[in-house]
């Protein structure tokens, strides 16, 4: 083979032919007006928005989703690697028609079967959490990259242009929080909005109302903002609106003098979107308008399932609204010393999730919403102590709806739980399946930055086609 | 790490066995022992977690060749040949001194005792590592070949064709006639950021405009050396170079915290100040350490350049050493290779460069020369932290912000407790034995005191002054050429390459033969030479980026075969020559730039030429852009009246020492330029992040310029803007009688140029409608900011500054406004600051 041959064909693909954004001359006339615009995909979308609920710390597969009979009749063996075999501590069980085996963990999602497309054939290549999740987010353990979720709304734009495209809920992730739901080298607007429901600051109704929040206060309690500086601390709507409007007034005289100017044009507009989000997002956030029976079947009345349950509910909030990619991170599945505190940790997402997919499947949303349960890796099959060690070779994640196969399994680790054998799924090709899902070409989604075009997938990734619905 | 490396590249990794080095001489007897007894432990206990094998070398270690044993890992060499009490291998097999291995069960008495055995008789083991050779596919015809990419050959001088020469004749090739020069208002304001970095004060615009109505062109060319020579001139040149350079006060990663990097910062920007010739700012900063300093100053100031090299992302939970210091050479060399010369020498660690004629033992070649250099940047043994380094002691005591009230008593303190903890660490060691777990963790939690206690007592002189120190890089003790590491991995190790440069820069290309130097400063002369075909192009590139807003290579840190083309070579040479017949002054170089017509265009539309050149690639007109998050920061202060232009000693996180950094977002209330708000990795500043500024955890070419709704809500809602408006409302009311005046003073500081009758009809629309929400007379005393950082003496909060006689009470009250967050004015300043006039540079 002529390696210079090779070196110019691989220097024609970095030109960037591939690039969503050079799709055609009116998407990049669409793109100049508003870079969020919805743009076309590459092939027909399954799913329009991806809901993905993150267990940070690694939940034990073989205690919930993949069930093993030889772990259970070895249990306290010594099965030739450094440790006794554990077998789990909660009875599996053959759920709905489609018969998946889950253990007693999850007696709420439990009868969700059908809708579960369970993927046990899972593995990564980094044993240590904070990297292992920066690369289930990012498909690199190494380097800053962009999160999936920027990805996802830089391939597909969003739909509600009052609301942003990506937005992250729930717990902070370790010091790489910027990192696994950053843009990296994308631009700015690619990032995950922080949202932190439940605290949203009143707009004073007028009167002498001293702002309550604030960053000089010299830290102690805080009351935050649900998005950063969403909400004004001393003017009314009225007011702002008479603000705005000189604003306005002054923006398009800039405009007028300059003729020509996107950057003028794009202060302008992004002016109105931001006071439109004042009330937008409030309002996506404003909780009052769901019903009791909703909030029960979420578990908002539950201390235990209330923080998880609040957030899978503003989750389908925002989907409706037309946010692209909502993320939330839960946190605390590290069970190294002690595997028992699992039961603890289902138990706070066991019912909001069951909640979340049947009340998406009665809105008829989740048929193109895909709905997500990841994590950065699976637990060895002995014991350590207590608890298990970390195991990046073999894994369980699951889908639900965005045309993905319900009450299905796909994939599968060794009799104990080890290492995926059959059906596996690597990191790479766990993201290139979810962008497939949305209607993207994970090869042909690219960023040229720094002299090459980039990949979420790098250089790998193949599609999981036989999940496909 | 790199998946399925040999699928993807099928047929270009040819291993064959090798060795790394020579067996010692053992009788056929030891050989026995060895294979009867150790050899099988070894497979059994050890080699899951130690060998090459199964990939994996836990906390360094492999035990799988004797060679490796010797070299041992994390905690230092696992075998001391003959004697089995000072190796630590002993230790834990035997389950002693912290180490526990196997880490579930002790092996069997009997087994042990053979290790003793083994131990004992120094070590006898057949073992040889396989060593794969690496054969690269670029051939020497390839990187003859790729000498002819238009980077590698040198600039063509073309007699003194000027800029406008250059320019006009691509200008009228096209047929476009370019815009007339800006008005002086315009001019003014983006002279004044431009260089400065800040908009141009009433007096000055006042001045500038008398100057002008005399003599444009002498006002321009009096104005522009007039700020060059302005001391805020380094403070937003510097911080351009410090983006390239990723500068950042803490590791990233595990973050901890580097309290001594501010140093390279004020480096950076005093370096600016002087105009440093860039040949020499380059080589001080690759190899400051190694260059000849007639006085301590100097010294002082080369030993500081070379913290470029240590202030990079570093894992310091990195348990093994071997891999830590890969991945740290691999950061320095992405770093330097592209900031310097263009070039993206990081991608050959793992395979040779796809696109550029830069083989795998290129880049290996260079890890050598960094290999044999100590990269010094400290750090405390604490808890996660495994990775740390002495700092460089500075030949001068500077001002560093630490208190030195303890005096000698804190020292003596520290070196009583020190003491203690010793002791009882060393009474720790003598009782709890094997299996005793707690004991193994009150030990830890003993040994991470200790070394806390040690931390603090090391920074401190025997007065209890502080000491000065600097990140940076010394001449390692032992000069070595590194094993190419197929797919970049330790695991794989293949042959050993002389320590070198680029093949492809032809005879610039050295090997270092010496074993008493690393090669860095023949490194840095290979880079800085004007025979070096990138350097000057690669800075003369990134001076025309800022300041004509659109580079001449659109890719500024990458002039490789998959970078971009020059839009203009012709132009890019003769600024790259000029650069140089300068002596590589990058101040006459900004200079020339911007007394050209080029630059001092307007930026006013032209259908016709839009039509043909809708880019501005030939640069009919200007180019405006969004000011930066400093400049936006910086603007919004001078507006205020409330910028404090003296330089700030350190930053947040010098002044808080080692430990983890908190929010960057921590100073933002301080009133002194932007450049110096502490930049701490993956912490970043709320303010600064939302407007671009860059991510410091690698080198940045160029930043992003995105206008988004989260920056709106920054200008229409936040604490620190609404803060701007109040106290440049309270600047107007004190200075200006009539609201008439303030309006139109207003306009002329946030515009620079007077209100146009649009804006001023605008204005008072705005003040005829706006009403404040109801029963709000009373002024929001929001006392909510602008905190002094400690041991700033008061300085941090400026607040009280020009408040019309009104002493600031106290820090906490320093923030406080005589108007209020709703007041017309106020409002309508924070308006101003918030419009496309003020946040668009044109």
């Amino acid at each position: 083979m002529n390696t210079l041959t090779r070196r110019q064909a691989l220097q024609t693909v970095s030109s960037g032919l591939g690039s969503l954004a050079f799709a055609s001359m009116a998407t990049q006339q669409a793109l100049a007006e508003n870079p969020l615009a919805p743009q076309p995909t590459h092939f027909p979308a399954r799913a329009k928005h991806v809901i993905m609920v993150f267990m940070s710390g690694a939940p034990s597969h073989v205690d919930t989703f993949d069930y093993k009979p030889a772990l259970i009749k070895n249990d306290g063996s010594n099965g030739g690697r450094a440790g006794k075999m554990m077998a789990p501590k909660w009875e599996f069980r053959q759920r709905g028609e489609s018969g998946l085996w889950i253990s007693d963990l999850f007696p709420h999602l439990s009868k969700q079967a059908d809708e579960l497309c369970l993927l046990r054939g899972m593995h990564g290549d980094q044993p240590n959490h904070p990297t292992a999740e920066r690369a289930a987010h990012t498909g690199t353990g190494q380097f800053i990259r962009p999160s999936l979720g920027a990805w996802s709304v830089y391939g597909l734009g969003t739909e509600n242009t009052d609301l942003p495209g990506f937005v992250h809920m729930g717990n902070q992730f370790r010091g790489s929080e910027s990192i696994n739901l950053g843009n990296a080298f994308l631009p700015a607007r690619y990032q995950a909005t922080t949202v932190n429901p439940g605290t949203e600051a009143p707009r004073p109704t007028g009167g002498n109302s001293s702002r309550s929040k604030g960053k000089g206060k010299g830290g102690g309690e805080e009351t935050k903002e649900s998005v950063p500086n969403i909400s004004n601390s001393h003017l009314d709507l009225r007011a702002q609106r008479t603000q705005l409007d000189l604003l306005k007034r002054l923006n398009e005289e800039t405009l007028r003098q300059e003729k020509h100017q996107p950057q003028v044009e794009g202060i302008l507009q992004s002016y109105e979107l931001a006071y439109r989000m004042q009330s937008s997002m409030p309002q996506v956030m404003n909780l009052a308008q769901e019903s009791g029976p909703t909030k029960t079947m979420y578990g908002l009345d539950d201390p235990a399932t209330a923080p998880f349950g609040t957030q899978c509910l503003l989750a389908r909030r925002m989907v409706e609204s037309g946010v692209r990619f909502v993320e939330i991170a839960n946190g605390g599945w590290d069970h190294h010393t002690d595997i028992t505190r699992l039961e603890g940790n289902c138990g706070a997402v066991d019912k909001p999730l069951a909640a979340l997919i049947a009340d998406l499947k009665q809105r008829d949303l989740l048929k193109d919403t895909l709905v997500i349960w990841g994590t950065e890796f699976g637990r060895t099959p002995h014991g350590t102590g207590n608890g298990r060690g970390h195991n990046n070779k073999g894994f369980t994640t699951w889908m639900a709806g965005g045309g993905v196969k319900g009450g299905f399994s796909y994939g599968s680790t060794d009799d104990l739980g080890y290492e995926a054998v059959d059906g596996k799924m690597h990191t790479h090709d766990w993201h290139a399946t979810i962008l497939h899902l949305l209607g993207i070409d994970h090869e042909q989604l690219t960023y040229h930055y720094a002299g090459r075009d980039f990949r979420l997938t790098d250089v790998y990734g193949n599609v999981a086609k036989d999940i496909l619905a | 790490m790199p998946r399925n490396h040999s699928l993807l590249f099928p047929g270009l990794l040819a291993l064959t066995a090798g060795h790394l080095s020579a067996q010692e001489n053992f009788s056929t007897e030891q050989i026995h022992f060895f294979e009867n007894h150790i050899r099988p432990a070894l497979v059994k206990y050890c080699y899951e977690c130690h060998s090459q094998e199964e990939r994996s070398s836990r906390g360094g270690l492999f035990v799988d060749t004797r060679e490796a044993l010797l070299q041992g890992g994390d905690g230092g060499p696992a075998v001391v040949p003959g004697n089995p009490v000072d190796s630590l291998l002993w230790d834990a097999v035997n389950w002693q001194h912290g180490y526990e291995m196997p880490p579930d069960d002790p092996m069997p008495e009997e087994v042990i005792a053979h290790f003793k055995t083994w131990i004992e008789m120094g070590l006898p083991d057949p073992r040889v590592r396989e060593v794969a050779d690496f054969n690269s596919t670029i051939t020497a015809k390839d990187i003859e070949k790729g000498k002819e990419h238009w980077a590698f050959q040198l600039p063509v001088r073309q007699s003194d064709a000027s800029i406008d020469s250059i320019i006009s004749a691509g200008l009228q090739e096209a047929e476009l006639s370019p815009a007339p020069r800006a008005d002086p208002f315009t001019l003014l304001r983006r002279i004044n950021f431009d260089l400065l970095g800040l908009p141009p004060t009433l007096s000055e615009i006042r001045a500038f405009h008398s100057n002008w109505q005399r003599n444009p062109d002498k006002a321009i060319e009096e104005k522009v050396d007039e700020l060059l020579a302005r001391p805020q001139f380094g403070e937003r040149w510097g911080r351009h170079w410090l983006d390239v350079a990723r500068y950042a006060e803490s590791s990233g990663s595990r973050n901890v915290n580097y309290p001594n990097a501010w140093r390279y910062r004020d480096y950076v920007i005093d370096a600016f100040n002087k105009d440093k010739p860039y040949d020499r700012f380059l080589e001080e900063q690759m190899a400051g350490d190694l260059l000849p300093a007639p006085t301590d100053a100097e010294w002082q100031e080369n030993l500081i350049a070379t913290g470029f090299l240590a202030i990079g992302l570093k894992h310091h939970d990195q348990k093994n050493p071997r891999q830590f210091q890969s991945d740290m050479i691999d950061e320095q060399i992405d770093t330097f290779t592209q900031g310097f010369l263009g070039l993206t020498v990081g991608c050959a660690r793992c395979h040779d460069h796809k696109y550029d004629p830069i083989p795998t033992q290129d880049y290996y070649g260079i890890a050598g020369i960094l290999q044999s250099t100590r990269t010094l940047f400290g750090t405390n043994r604490v808890a996660q932290i495994h990775r740390t380094s002495p700092l460089i002691a500075l030949p001068i005591a500077d001002k560093v912000p630490v208190s030195s009230e303890g005096g000698t008593r804190t020292v003596e303190h520290l070196k009583s407790s020190i003491a203690k903890a010793e002791a009882e660490l060393a009474a720790m060691g003598r009782v709890g034995g094997m299996n005793d777990r707690d004991a193994g963790k009150d030990r830890r939690h003993l040994r991470n005191n200790l070394n806390r206690l040690k931390g603090q007592l090391n920074v401190l002189n025997e007065d209890g002054t502080p000491k000065s120190y600097a990140m940076g890089v010394q001449e390692g003790t032992e000069m070595v050429n590194a094993n190419i590491l197929l797919g970049g991995e330790l695991e794989r190790p293949a042959q050993q390459v002389p320590r070198g440069f680029l093949q492809v820069l032809g005879d610039l290309n050295f090997q270092v033969e010496s074993e008493k130097n690393s090669g860095r400063l023949q490194l840095a002369r290979a880079m800085s030479t004007p025979r070096n075909p990138l350097t000057h192009r690669v800075m003369a590139n990134r001076i025309w980026m800022h300041l004509m807003g659109r580079p001449i290579v659109a890719t500024p840190s990458n002039f490789g075969l998959s970078g971009m083309k020059p839009e203009n070579q012709q132009l890019l040479d003769q600024l790259a020559v000029r650069f140089v017949d300068h002596n590589w002054s990058m101040k006459q170089l900004i200079r020339e730039i911007m007394l050209s017509n080029a630059y001092q265009r307007d930026s006013t539309y032209s259908e016709h030429n839009y039509g043909i050149d809708p880019d501005n690639k030939l640069l009919w007109r200007a180019n405006p852009r969004p000011l930066a998050a400093e400049e936006l920061r910086d603007a919004t202060l001078v507006l205020s009246g409330e910028i404090d232009l003296e330089r700030s000693l350190a930053s947040a996180i010098g002044e808080s020492g080692a430990g983890r950094p908190r929010s960057s977002s921590e100073d933002l209330y301080n009133t002194y330029r932007s450049v110096y708000l502490t930049v701490a990795r993956d912490e970043p500043n709320e303010m600064m992040k939302t407007f671009d500024f860059p991510d410091p955890n690698v080198t940045n070419a160029s930043r992003a310029q995105s206008i988004v709704p989260m920056q709106a809500l920054y200008m229409m809602n936040s604490e620190f803007i609404t803060q701007r408006g109040q106290a440049m409302a309270e600047l107007l009311k004190k200075n200006f009688r009539t609201d008439n005046d303030r309006v139109a003073n207003a306009f002329l500081l946030a515009y620079g140029r007077p209100a146009t009758d649009k804006e001023l009809q605008a204005s008072h629309a705005f003040f005829r409608e706006f009403e404040p929400p109801s029963r709000s007379s009373e002024p929001v005393s929001n006392d909510r900011t602008a905190q002094g950082r400690g041991g700033k003496g008061g300085k941090g909060g400026k607040g009280g500054k020009g408040k019309g006689g009104r002493e600031a009470q106290s820090d906490s009250r320093a923030g406080s406004y005589a108007v209020a967050a709703h007041d017309p004015l106020a409002v309508f300043c924070q308006t101003l600051m918030s419009s496309a006039r003020f946040r668009i540079l044109n």
